[in-house]
């Protein structure tokens, strides 16, 4: 299955509220593992590759489009 | 890989989490099924094993 970008930003959204309400000082490798999938679901490099799938989903694979 | 190792434990402490998130975060059922079938995903842990495998090589290059 195809990762679609809404589900996506929805899923950072969710984590980032998560976040924002751990306690500092319990947590901490919880807190540590949210901020990593929060930093690469923000990166350029994680949202260029989202879109090469996106295109290769609706172009690459469909035949009618590549011949 | 370490990276990859960290990156997929994080994904596993989310999943682990998610009635907790459900809890703590004003998320619907519906939100807690997207959260699951978002992570849970092969292509979202291929596309994330991708996130790594580039970002150490573009790191371990410059240094």
């Amino acid at each position: 299955m195809p990762v679609r970008k809404e589900d996506a930003t929805r899923a950072l959204e969710l984590l980032e509220q998560y976040h924002r309400r751990l306690n500092t000082t319990e947590d901490a490798q919880l807190r540590a593992s949210i901020e990593r999938v929060i930093k690469i679901f923000k990166s350029k490099l994680f949202n260029a590759l989202l879109d090469i799938q996106e295109f290769y989903e609706v172009t690459l694979i469909d035949e009618n489009k590549t011949a | 890989q370490a990276r990859d190792d960290a990156t997929s434990a994080a994904v596993s402490a989310i999943l682990d989490s998610l009635e907790e998130i459900q809890c703590l975060t004003d998320c619907t059922e519906r939100d807690r099924e997207l959260l699951q079938s978002v992570f849970e995903d092969d292509t979202l842990h291929s596309l994330l094993e991708l996130y790594d495998h580039i970002n150490s090589r573009s790191l371990s290059s410059s240094a």
